[in-house]
């Protein structure tokens, strides 16, 4: 569709064809990397973006295809190869030695050259792009962006041409992501090629020359950004039109069911997650959860259902719940659908069969010491058929099914258990549009039966237009509770960062339900206040 | 930069690997069965180097010795499949429980003590009873105390479990030397007049009077866990934690608990080999009572896959190499009967090497028509 | 009484010192060998054939030749069990625990097949040779006598773990192995070659490991015993020092004197042999207790490498 007879190109993909368990990641695909232009790489999850670009960073080698670099056939067997070839990728899931300071791992890899040398040229970098970095920092003790930064310079100092980026914004707020922007086109117009990876449209338009589109592993076409808008990327990336309007059901909300306060939480390395967070979930309600990577949701969502230790008060329709078990909560009908990064690691045994899977939650209901499988394999077969879920059999190990699958086993099992209560993380990460629908219906159907749910989002656009309300943290603190239909996604982006504090602008104390179960005095029993009062 | 690449050498890999997706099991099996048969190939030609003798004539001794005492080749493929049995609950929950040997030596070593200091002083019955018991609790005790540490403070099991060998080998060779008072290294065979504190079938034919209660009772532990394990609630439960601690206790598992009961249901299959071996077949301990048989088990239920058939078959296959070195050995007089470790090691290499075949695929490199034209 | 209770911890501490050191360079790059004792077994194995070629290759072989013969075939039968569990766990991904497991049945067995029917009169005169080597104890008074009144291999075990604690933590490639072990994925992205530096430090710790079995038989036991000799439960007592050890090679040699020291101790203490039975348990009981401390006490610094016992396949998503 784009001329650019006259260009050199960088990188020329011919026919590239890589696939995995029997499933093509990639089939056949062809795309081109001009010289001095930003390319984006658009489309969905599981699209095959990543496994693309691994191949021109050597981690995976393609089946069939070719790859040629300034025009000269290349063979890619290894990131060293890579680098010779002058590409560069920065991964998406950081690869930094966390134990190693940052000047270690830049070190990584170079062979002949002198410390103070390296050294000299990270210097230059970080001088021409305007980056701030304190070399003898641990990689551990770094925030988000500070480690990103780091693995940009990590690979430019490899002399790199050619850099690729995979979902960089994905963690970062969109003030930082204006910073990353900036240095991009500076690097563009320093003669580097850049591809960056993303499935956020904005970002496309924002930063992009050119743009390509790829859809369930395959190539489907490539646009100049100038010459495009939003709406066509979306039709093309998706493969038929679909509603980007997202549903949101209006219920009338009933009293708090579980109410949270002065709640603190650690992360595993002994730092606050989650700092004196007060907040309520309504029955018919759904209560979306913004915050850039890391703030906190994930331990928070832990602690909810008993699997972290916390300090704070957590009551269930008035009554506290401090201390209960996961199965004493869970026997309350507070259930949690949560994918973590890894996908499978809470709530699913990978190895197991889906059937096993099915009867994880109540695999005691029964009497005698025997599991009833039966009963299990026809829970299983009837989600299967329900939700529509790709298997071979009810008997496939749960880790042999791709993601979205994986998130229909779940989500499916959760919602069968009857819950009053529903914690969801991510519901929809990996998934393509129809599974994401499929769930956000499953959601509202809850919703519509009166369950409460909290809802842990990625993507503000779908919180902004699924949610009732959105609370906000960062940095494991509450800055805020908004009714979607009040607000704007600029001003959730600043919330996230921290420039904007609703409770201390507006020195409102938020997430505290003014219909509270319990009264005051209640409250003031239940977290030993009384004692204080009485000895004023 | 450009000339750069222009003049990187092209080094193209020979071999690529891709995970495979699964082979026909009639294809895995013959692999590793081809395997197995190299590997024995292998070692009966580095025995005929090492013996001077010819390899078919080494692998004749070696199968007719085997089979010269059916029933002993039985015996210790039963006695092996125990062991391996013995593991298994443990290991579905990735467990590493290296201590077997040592939880079999002191169970065997509990009932050996009763059967030395009370054998005079009580009624049979009650005696064995009091050793059944007694040799229970020491092996719980060997497992389980490596348990509690993984449960609350995850103290490595592999070592810990390594260790408690040792220090059970070391507890047998003191108690023994207690027994014979410091005059020699073991009493000897421990009520070999009276008889007190031993099982025996005197109206079955010599060869298995011995072996039968020990194969009988492993084979019924062998069908008790099988069973335990795939279709009770607590194997689920073991299952699920060997999977993902996490959503074990997301299900609320009380997954320390899991962790203790588990071993001692390993202790308790220990206790009773060792017990076994007490009353049925040695009527003494010694420190080399269990020999490598702990590790043995590990190595059989791993590669069996847990399979409690499959695990039987390799058991006996085992205890078929050592038989028959073990008559190789004699006939030669070779001294110890090592080359079966060694047989054994290289039929295990064989065979890890050929689960990579069956894991993996390797293609060799093919020019692309676009590469041979250019060149 | 005291300097050669001293002396006799020391020289036992070299043997686990030995298998301690290799094995810490093997877990450094990531892989849990617990095929340690086994390579020390095939060392001692190697070395004792390496003395008997050398007297049949030369009829009364001075002391370089004994020297370099124990040390080279020693790590070279040591390096052919370290290359056996390197392919498989490395090239083949095969489960490392399982595969250790097998190395040591595999090598203990060896070492006694062909160990009892190696008829090899001359050894414990080759480790009269080897043992006076470089002993200068009786010369220089009690210094002399606690601090150089050793075989050479004493000193060698030494040096080596001073050199590899500087190597591992001061120079590049110390950084890239330690890199390998921490995190393979970061390592292989920054174009260090993973395969490369497991096979070359499996191999090199392979080698260190069965200079252990070697000194055992060659010097520590004076040439005699060998074959039913307690190398085996010595490698296990190698593998649990490097818990011991907290992965620092200096850290070795200190826990090597302390294993040592409870090793001989009993001998030194008036009391009847049947009670003296009861200290052999002494070394694995330590061992336990600070594997049961370190896991409750332990902080951050005192962890495993990262991807210690998982193998790396650069495809695995």
């Amino acid at each position: 569709m784009t001329e650019n007879v006259n260009r050199e190109k960088a990188i020329e993909l011919v026919n590239i064809t890589k696939h995995f368990k029997g499933v093509y990641a990639n089939k056949n695909i062809n795309i081109s990397l001009y010289k001095g232009e930003i390319l984006a790489i658009l489309g969905e999850n599981g699209s095959g973006k990543t496994t693309l670009m691994n191949m021109l960073a050597g981690i995976y080698q393609p089946e069939e295809g070719e790859i040629y670099v300034n025009g000269n056939l290349a063979s890619i067997s290894s990131p060293n190869d890579s680098f010779n070839y002058g590409i560069g990728m920065v991964h998406q899931h950081y690869k930094l030695v966390d134990i190693f300071t940052a000047e270690e791992n830049i070190l990584l890899g170079f062979r002949k050259e002198s410390k103070s040398e390296v050294i000299a040229r990270v210097n230059d970098i970080v001088n021409k792009y305007g980056f701030k970095i304190n070399l003898k920092k641990k990689i551990h003790n770094m925030s988000i962006s500070e480690k990103q930064t780091i693995e940009i310079v990590k690979v430019l100092v490899r002399n790199v041409n050619i850099l690729i980026l995979d979902e960089p914004t994905a963690v970062l707020t969109p003030q930082e992501t204006d910073v990353l922007f900036d240095v991009l086109r500076k690097m563009r117009n320093d003669g580097k090629s850049i591809i960056i990876i993303t499935h956020k449209l904005n970002e496309v338009m924002a930063i992009s020359d050119r743009v390509a589109i790829l859809r369930k592993g395959e190539y489907i076409t490539s646009f100049e950004t100038a010459k495009t808008n939003e709406r066509e990327l979306t039709d093309y990336m998706v493969g038929k039109k679909v509603d980007l309007k997202l549903e949101r059901l209006k219920i009338l909300a009933s009293p708090p069911v579980l109410e949270i306060r002065q709640l603190n939480i650690m992360k595993d390395d002994g730092t606050v997650a989650i700092e004196n967070l007060d907040f309520f979930l309504r029955g018919g309600q759904i209560l979306g959860v913004a915050g850039i990577a890391g703030c906190g949701q994930k331990e928070m969502c832990e602690a909810l259902v008993g699997l972290r230790p916390y300090k704070g008060y957590i009551t269930h329709n008035g009554k506290s719940i401090v201390g209960y078990s996961p199965e004493q909560i869970r026997n309350l009908g507070i259930y949690m659908s949560f994918i973590p990064e890894d996908r499978l690691g809470i709530g699913l045994a990978p190895s197991l069969s889906i059937t096993d899977n099915m009867m994880l939650k109540d695999y005691k209901d029964n009497k005698g010491i025997f599991v009833d499988r039966e009963k299990a394999r026809a829970k299983a077969e009837n989600l299967i058929e329900r939700y529509n879920v790709v298997t071979p059999s009810t008997e496939t190990p749960v880790k042999n099914l791709s993601g979205g699958n994986v998130q229909k086993i779940l989500v499916g099992r959760e919602i069968g258990l009857n819950p009053n209560v529903l914690i969801t993380a991510y519901p929809v990460r990996g998934l393509d549009i129809n599974s994401s629908y499929m769930i956000y219906d499953i959601l509202n159907q809850e919703k519509a039966k009166n369950t409460a749910i909290l809802f842990i989002g990625e993507d503000l656009d779908v919180l902004m237009t699924f949610c009732d309300k959105i609370m906000v943290l960062c940095h494991g603190k509450n800055m805020g509770v908004v009714h979607t239909k009040n607000t704007t996604k600029e001003e959730i982006g600043l919330m996230m960062t921290g420039s904007k504090d609703l409770s201390i602008e507006l020195g409102k104390t938020y997430g505290i339900a003014s219909d509270s179960l319990l009264s005051e005095e209640e409250w003031n029993v239940l977290m030993g206040k009384e004692v204080i009062d009485n000895g004023k | 930069m450009e000339n750069n690449i222009t003049s990187i050498k092209r080094h193209e890999p020979l071999f690529k690997i891709f995970k495979r997706n699964d082979m026909p099991k009639w294809k895995a099996l013959l692999i590793r069965v081809c395997a197995t048969l190299g590997a024995i190939i292998f070692s009966m030609i580095l025995a005929s180097i090492i013996i001077g003798k010819n390899p078919f004539e080494i692998f004749g001794t070696m199968v007719s010795g085997a089979f010269d005492l059916p029933w002993r080749l039985i015996y210790d493929g039963v006695v092996l499949l125990g062991f391996g049995i013995a593991i298994v609950p443990a290991f579905k929950m990735r467990f590493w429980n290296m201590g077997a040997n040592g939880q079999v030596l002191v169970g065997c070593l509990a009932a050996c003590l009763v059967m030395f200091y009370f054998g005079n002083k009580m009624n049979n019955v009650i005696l064995i009873i009091i050793m059944f018991i007694v040799s229970l609790i020491a092996s719980i005790i060997w497992a389980v105390v490596p348990a509690i540490f993984k449960a609350f403070f995850n103290t490595n099991e592999t070592l810990f479990t390594l260790m408690m060998n040792y220090i059970a080998i070391g507890l047998v060779a003191y108690c023994n030397f207690v027994m014979a008072k410091g005059m020699r290294e073991t009493p000897g065979i421990i009520n070999n007049l009276t008889e007190k504190g031993w099982i025996t079938f005197h109206f079955l034919p010599p060869t298995i009077k011995s072996y039968i209660l020990p194969i009988i009772v492993i084979i019924l532990i062998t069908v008790f866990i099988y069973i335990y394990i795939t279709k009770t609630k607590q194997g689920f439960e073991v299952s699920v934690l060997g999977d993902s601690e996490k959503t074990a206790r997301y299900a609320g598992m009380n997954t320390k608990w899991i962790m203790i009961r588990t071993l001692i249901i390993s202790g308790i299959i220990c206790g009773i080999i060792g017990f076994l071996f007490a009353t049925c077949v040695h009527h003494c301990v010694t420190v080399n009572l269990c020999g490598g048989k702990g590790f043995s088990g590990i190595l059989i239920a791993w590669l069996s896959n847990f399979n409690p058939l499959i695990m039987a078959g390799v058991s006996l296959f085992m205890s078929f190499i050592d038989n028959g070195t073990s008559s190789v050995t004699a006939t030669y007089s070779l001294g110890s009967n090592a080359l079966s470790s060694v047989i054994i090691g290289l039929i295990f290499f064989a065979i890890l090497i050929s689960e990579f075949f069956i894991r993996y695929r390797v293609v060799r490199r093919q020019r692309t028509t676009k590469e041979a034209k250019e060149c | 009484m005291l300097v050669s209770l001293i002396t006799n911890s020391v020289a036992m501490a070299i043997v686990f010192l030995f298998g301690c050191l290799g094995e810490t360079i093997t877990e450094r790059v990531g892989n849990l060998n617990l095929g340690i004792p086994g390579i020390m077994c095939l060392g001692a194995l190697g070395g004792v054939i390496g003395v008997d070629l050398t007297y049949i290759i030369f009829n009364n072989p001075g002391w370089f030749a004994l020297m370099f013969d124990a040390i080279f075939f020693s790590a070279l039968f040591a390096c052919i069990g370290g290359a056996i569990y390197a392919f498989l766990t490395v090239s083949l991904q095969a489960n490392q625990n399982v595969t250790g497991l097998v190395l040591t049945t595999f090598g203990v067995g060896l070492m006694k097949f062909i160990g009892t029917n190696l008829n090899s009169p001359n050894l414990s005169a080759a480790s009269k040779i080897m043992k006076s080597l470089f002993n200068v104890g009786d010369k220089l008074g009690w210094f002399g006598r606690i601090f150089l009144n050793y075989g050479f291999l004493v000193y060698f075990a030494i040096i080596l773990a001073i050199f590899a604690s500087i190597f591992i933590k001061r120079t590049r490639i110390g950084l890239f192995l330690r890199a390998v072990g921490e995190s393979p994925k970061t390592a292989d992205a920054q174009g260090i070659s993973i395969t490369k530096y497991k096979y070359t430090f499996i191999l090199i710790g392979s080698a260190i490991a069965g200079l252990g079995g070697m000194y055992y038989v060659m010097d520590y036991s004076g040439g005699t015993t060998f074959t039913d000799g307690p190398i085996e439960a010595f490698g296990w007592l190698a593998v649990a020092l490097v818990i011991f050890s907290v992965w620092k090679p200096t850290m070795g040699i200190l826990g090597a004197f302390c294993f040592g020291l409870l090793y001989i101790l009993p001998m030194y203490i008036n009391i009847n042999p049947i009670q003296l039975k009861f200290f052999d348990i002494f070394p694995y009981l330590t061992t336990v207790i600070v594997l049961i401390f370190t896991s409750i006490f332990g902080g951050k610094s005192i962890q495993p490498p990262g991807s210690l016992g998982v193998n790396y396949y650069r495809e695995d998503r």
